[in-house]
């Protein structure tokens, strides 16, 4: 019994943790991080660069509207597994971009399976002035 | 006396070393079948790539793991879960030995960690392939006002968990191999150890271990022809049976 409390707390503080850590949602909005990484890249995002860049393989096999879809304001469709995917443009997802480390995590592994590396500072600020946009 | 039939060379035959059987086949298979499996999801999850891959892949673990459980409950002494669980009961006199003559058993310490690595391994099983489902059925997206990402985070700390446990087994075996300078990784793959003594096997049960590598295979080609793409993309034209025929 001793032995098994043992085992089954660090699983519950697992649980915690990750519980505890989606708590944190909502903290941004898609116009402040088009703000952050057009600082970040020392000049503002272009929506016309952002939408070429959208829709261009850049060499490999998908680009981004593969599986958001173009223009990116309905459910994209996972070019692989057929899945929905929620609309990326904030305009017609709420949840959308309001939430940075969300954000980050999608941008870094996403950019990998399009351009084989991580987006620059000004490609993401050019796709989010792009995404803002957008509007119903 | 015909020299054809009887060579003189048998005169001095090689004495055969002394072996044990320890680890039965099915075992075998389970484990290498689960450490791959485990390898092969934790490289692909970062790609979409290879996302019906990945999701195969934990399936895979979540069948093995059934397997493991059965063969656990219902399979011979040396594979029972309760064996395993009273291995890590014996913490409790190593404890007593260190307290009260003050000396430490090195030996059982050393395979007191080897056992809980396994039990934390089995134990983490069931949070990482459930978290992984429920994050493929988007679980997450029916509960309002919560962040779907909650049930990606579990799955990414549970996997996390894992991968630390598997490397502290690596790191343990690699230890004790130094150590006692016998290779300690061999017995999984022989499924023997040297030295004189009664085997812990006594049937190989060889015929289940390919019935468990054949479910396996089997599992993982009906996924590849179900996938749209197949599961590699580099080598999708293998998924369509017309490109072949």
């Amino acid at each position: 019994m001793q032995l098994r409390s043992r085992l089954l707390k660090p699983a519950a503080a697992l649980l915690l943790a990750a519980v505890t850590n989606a708590a944190a949602a909502a903290e941004t909005t898609a116009a402040a991080q088009l703000e952050y990484w057009s600082a970040q890249a020392g000049t503002p995002g272009q929506a016309a660069r952002g939408q070429a860049f959208f829709a261009s393989k850049h060499g490999g096999e998908w680009s981004c509207a593969s599986c958001h879809g173009t223009p990116p304001a309905r459910e994209g469709r996972h070019a692989t597994t057929g899945k929905s995917i929620s609309p990326l443009a904030p305009a017609f997802n709420p949840r959308g971009f309001s939430d940075s480390a969300r954000s980050d995590k999608w941008f870094r592994r996403n950019c990998k399976d399009v351009l084989n590396r991580e987006c620059s500072a000004g490609e993401k600020a050019d796709v989010l002035a792009y995404l803002l946009q957008l509007k119903p | 006396m015909y020299p054809l039939t009887a060579p003189t060379t048998a005169a001095t035959p090689t004495p055969a070393r002394a072996r044990r059987r320890v680890i039965d086949d099915p075992m075998r298979m389970f484990h290498w079948l689960f450490a791959s499996a485990f390898a092969g999801a934790y490289l692909s999850a970062d790609s979409e790539h290879f996302r019906l891959l990945h999701v195969t892949l934990g399936y895979i673990l979540a069948g093995l793991f059934a397997f493991r459980l059965a063969y656990g409950l219902f399979g011979p002494q040396q594979a029972r879960l309760a064996r395993l669980g009273g291995r890590l009961a014996g913490w409790r006199n190593w404890l007593h030995g260190l307290r009260h003559s003050g000396t430490i058993n090195w030996r059982q310490g050393q395979n007191l960690l080897m056992a809980l690595a396994i039990a934390a391994l089995l134990l983490l099983t069931p949070f990482l392939v459930l978290s992984g489902y429920a994050v493929w059925q988007e679980w997450g997206l029916g509960l309002a006002g919560v962040d779907e990402d909650w049930l990606e985070e579990l799955h990414e700390l549970a996997a996390n968990a894992f991968l630390a446990v598997v490397l502290g087994h690596l790191a343990l075996i690699l230890g004790l191999s130094l150590l006692r300078g016998t290779n300690q990784a061999l017995p999984m793959l022989t499924g023997q150890v040297e030295g004189a003594g009664p085997s812990l096997v006594k049937k190989p049960r060889r015929w289940l271990a390919a019935l468990l590598l054949i479910a396996t295979l089997a599992y993982a080609a009906w996924a590849w022809l179900e996938a749209p793409h197949g599961l590699v993309p580099a080598l999708s034209a293998l998924s369509s049976p017309v490109t072949f025929l």
